[in-house]
């Protein structure tokens, strides 16, 4: 009895050491944490119909490299906007290395989304997320007029899921 | 080869007589009395856990006291510091707590000897304090640089309760010194979290999990026993 004691107590020491690992330590992808703003875009002349925007490609302020590198015409993008700062500034820029007999010049739009930011705790493993409230969204008019965005509606102020489409942009 | 295995035969039958002699209970009607007292000590768990884990200090006080035959009154009081200390997230829990409840003894003992195979039941209490060291905005995107914060503040004034099945030995080692080993299961009561953050230890509960209220512990202890009276 004694001996046995004495090699579970021998035994639990090791394992106390050893316990560090643990699975609730790693966020699961399933977890919503910081929503990416969803955008759909449509036709100008014809809202109800879905319009890809041609080899679309995104650069934020403040960076060099664009968010992705697109050759398909895509007709929804999610891009994150920074947590840190009220406002998130990205050029839109379509027709990216263009290289049909056309040569289509690429073009590109500065759009302005401002927010309020407001910090939540998920869990112990994925941490902290943000949420957005009040979502505004503007492009810079350019002069002469060559914005390929001609309007952009918010369609939900409130970014807190990943379902719906939070903006529609028309061109 | 042969007598080799004569000899094993034999030693194996003397051993097996020396066992069931051990085991035969004297036949007269000799009066033991039964020891009536204190048990108090101390787990040695959390303190061989300080100091093999940086994140973690504590230590815990227990006693019981045999109040009728089988059963005792049992206490634990204890303190502890615990550091979450992730790469997105750190926060340190530092508090104590108390522990009182009963145990049932259902090991039938020679006369006279309080070994212990146990079960009990606790109603725990915690009060204690959490401060959020830093924490890093979590996103799918890697698009911008990881924002993190520093707020370092601190939750005082948190409290929690609970109810906890222990179930473990209790072995006499040394004449009145007792060696204890137990596990405990744990269900949450009551817990008071801060604004906009949780709970992620509780002193004397252990690490909390998501959407449970339920926590697990075990330990090992030392005692001993101050007899008070027989009977």
């Amino acid at each position: 009895m004694k001996k046995k004691l004495y090699l579970i107590l021998t035994l639990l020491v090791i394992l106390s050491t050893t316990n560090s690992c643990q699975k609730d330590d790693i966020c699961p992808e399933a977890t919503p944490t910081t929503p990416l703003l969803i955008i759909r875009f449509y036709d100008f002349n014809d809202p109800d119909d879905l319009k890809p925007a041609p080899r679309l490609n995104l650069i934020a302020e403040g960076q060099t490299d664009s968010l992705f590198v697109n050759e398909q015409t895509i007709d929804s993008i999610a891009i994150p906007l920074k947590t840190f700062q009220n406002s998130t500034e990205y050029q839109f820029i379509i027709n990216v290395g263009e290289e049909s007999e056309e040569e289509i010049p690429a073009n590109s739009d500065v759009v302005d989304f401002s927010y309020a930011v407001n910090e939540v705790y998920v869990s112990k493993a994925c941490g902290f997320k943000t949420e957005y409230l009040d979502l505004q969204a503007a492009r810079e008019t350019e002069t002469p007029a060559t914005n390929w965005i001609k309007n952009i509606q918010v369609e939900q102020t409130l970014i807190n899921n990943e379902i719906r489409a939070h903006l529609y942009i028309y061109h | 080869m042969k007598s080799v295995r004569i000899c094993i035969f034999i030693i194996s039958l003397l051993f097996g007589v020396a066992g069931f002699s051990q085991e035969e209970i004297p036949a007269d009607s000799l009066v033991y009395p039964e020891q009536y007292g204190v048990r108090v000590g101390v787990d040695l768990s959390k303190p061989i856990r300080s100091l093999l884990d940086e994140n973690y200090s504590g230590f815990e006080i227990l006693g019981d006291y045999r109040l009728y035959e089988d059963y005792y009154v049992a206490v634990e009081i204890g303190n502890e510091r615990f550091l979450y200390n992730e790469p997105n997230l750190t926060a340190e829990t530092n508090g104590s707590y108390f522990k009182i409840g009963a145990n049932y003894n259902a090991y039938d003992n020679w006369l006279g000897m309080q070994n212990s195979i146990f079960v009990g039941l606790r109603y725990g209490g915690a009060s204690f304090s959490e401060t959020l060291g830093h924490y890093a905005i979590y996103t799918g995107s890697d698009y911008f640089d990881p924002d993190v914060k520093t707020p370092n503040q601190e939750y005082s004034g948190l409290t929690a309760s609970w109810l906890e099945f222990q179930a473990g030995i209790k072995v006499e080692v040394l004449h009145n010194v007792y060696l204890g080993l137990y596990a405990q299961l744990k269900r949450r009561l009551n817990q008071q979290t801060p604004t906009g953050f949780d709970n992620l230890y509780i002193p004397g509960f252990g690490k909390t999990y998501e959407r449970s209220k339920f926590g697990a512990g075990w330990g090992y202890s030392i005692s001993y026993f101050i007899p008070i009276y027989s009977k």
